[in-house]
């Protein structure tokens, strides 16, 4: 397996971009990632374009040759959409990885997309709930925010979690977000705005959700004996995980996604490091809840320990751990095909040393995107070289 | 007072006996695709649970609706509905029995 890359990211700011269509988005973020890695476009042998109900909410398929003819890339491009719910974009982006790391491509282009606020929030619960077992699930009126409302109120009675633990992510991730000018919300919530606020499923509350957001975000990758022809501050990928979890929430095993516990440990094992090494961190908060129980999943704390490890500051930008100093899903928006690139290229930064909310000096960073009812996790490792 | 309990349909493996929920196409553990209908006792306990307050289209005129995943016997689990009478509040542990079935699956009471 050959040593990957990322030579360059690109992003659109995340939230409500009113007249930019879906396909402009992913031009722009693509673009931009082409510009940033100063490769001739014409280099790139394939593109893998996440996305996840452009189908179902703005009508518009075989989006990767779509955006493939707007770059301008060579006509002997692969171009493939991948689709994993929440998580297309990680599933992009390793597609990518594990081609090259193979000798297949020397030049791929990873993207994420999403286009939602055209919709209604009932069409784009609707739409999101298609990534449901329909067979065994759908049918009962289970939603995404239900999934995860099914985990806090197991979370609280296994380990004692407190709703209030559960807010601090929303208090944390919105204050980090201040910063961020990709990120939609950009402005402070208290532990009491987020208790007091509407109750969307039980516990959850609405600002312990993410807002539905447009977006997209892009990389590209190349064997890393050859990223520095392209630029002084290459990201290293040094583990790359993808897991399988359960098709159905009543699968669950414990208030836990087996995907993202699965996915983890590959990333880790082939890294060659352990969760106590990573410097900085950008976890999959599509609900509050969720990032308590991907950073158990993942390893940072013990299981049943998340929800007091934010109480205790342990994930803030000057924490143990410091967690979405993006701001988060929360914060960014969440444009479901796109947020795994999105969560890579805020890493990236952090990496680089460029980032609005800088952690000092970081060297070891990791990604980690979910799809559907944790059914399927990607864990990207990254190291500044 | 004693209430009549729904059954719960279910199918068994031919080629390993194991049972699964209904619908199964696929014996995850020995690969047989030959299942056989059973039926289990409808009584169980509320493992976790939810209620949905913000509904996909084609659920909304139901809000607010009561979900839970139920632990059944024979380890097996379930997402049902859940019908609360008023002052009624799910608990995890609580025993619910299973009242009857219509296109949104199963429904459970307090039991």
């Amino acid at each position: 397996m050959r040593s990957v890359s990322i030579i360059g990211v690109g992003t659109t700011n995340f939230g409500i971009l009113e007249g930019m269509s879906i396909k402009e988005m992913a031009a722009l973020a693509c673009n931009r990632a082409i510009l940033d890695a100063g490769i001739d476009r014409k280099e790139i042998q394939a593109l893998y374009l996440g996305n996840y109900i452009g189908g179902i909410l703005v009508g518009q398929e075989t989006l990767a040759p779509v955006i493939a003819c707007e770059l301008g890339l060579k006509k002997s491009v692969a171009c493939t959409k991948v689709e994993g719910a929440c998580c297309s974009a990680g599933i992009a982006l390793r597609q990518g990885y594990m081609l090259i790391a193979s000798g297949v491509y020397d030049f791929v282009l990873a993207g994420g997309v999403e286009k939602m606020s055209s919709a209604s929030t009932e069409k784009n619960t609707e739409a999101l709930a298609a990534g449901m077992d329909k067979d065994t699930e759908g049918y009962t009126g289970l939603t995404f925010p239900g999934f995860f409302a099914l985990v806090a109120n197991r979370h609280m009675y296994e380990y004692g979690t407190t709703i209030e633990q559960i807010a601090m992510v929303s208090v944390k991730n919105r204050k980090n977000a201040l910063k961020n000018p990709r990120a939609r919300f950009r402005k402070e919530t208290s532990l009491e705005e987020v208790l007091n606020s509407r109750l969307i499923t039980d516990p959850l509350k609405l600002f312990d959700c993410c807002p539905i957001s447009d977006g997209a975000a892009a990389a590209v990758l190349c064997p890393t004996e050859i990223a520095r022809n392209f630029t002084d501050k290459p990201i290293e990928i040094i583990g790359s995980g993808h897991g399988l979890g359960h098709s159905t929430s009543y699968s669950m095993e414990g208030p836990s996604c087996a995907a993202t516990v699965f996915a983890a440990r590959e990333a880790f094992d082939m890294a060659g490091v352990t969760p106590s090494d990573v410097d900085v961190a950008e976890i999959h908060d599509c609900f509050t809840i969720a990032e308590i129980v991907d950073s158990e999943d993942i390893g940072f704390f013990e299981r049943g320990k998340g929800g007091r490890a934010v109480e205790e500051g342990l994930t803030q930008v000057d924490g143990k751990i410091p967690i979405n100093t993006s701001g988060g899903l929360l914060s960014k928006g969440h444009p479901v095909g796109a947020t795994g690139l999105g969560q890579v290229y805020e890493i990236v930064r952090q990496l680089r040393g460029e980032h609005e909310n800088q952690v000092k000096d970081p060297e070891i960073g990791l990604a980690m995107n979910l799809g559907a009812t944790g059914l399927v996790s990607t864990v990207t490792i990254m190291r500044r070289i | 007072m004693s209430r009549s309990v729904e059954n719960i349909s279910v199918e068994k493996c031919k080629g390993c006996g194991k049972l699964f929920m209904s619908p199964v196409y696929v014996c995850s553990a020995c690969g047989s695709e030959e299942f056989e209908p059973e039926v289990i006792e409808g009584e169980g306990k509320i493992y976790t649970h939810t209620t949905i307050r913000i509904a996909p289209e084609a659920f909304m005129d139901q809000v607010p609706y009561h979900l839970a995943i139920v632990e059944l016997p024979h380890n097996l689990r379930l997402t049902a509905r859940i019908d609360l009478k008023e002052g009624e509040k799910m608990e995890i542990g609580r025993p619910v029995s299973c009242i009857r079935k219509d296109d949104v699956g199963y429904w459970f009471e307090l039991r």
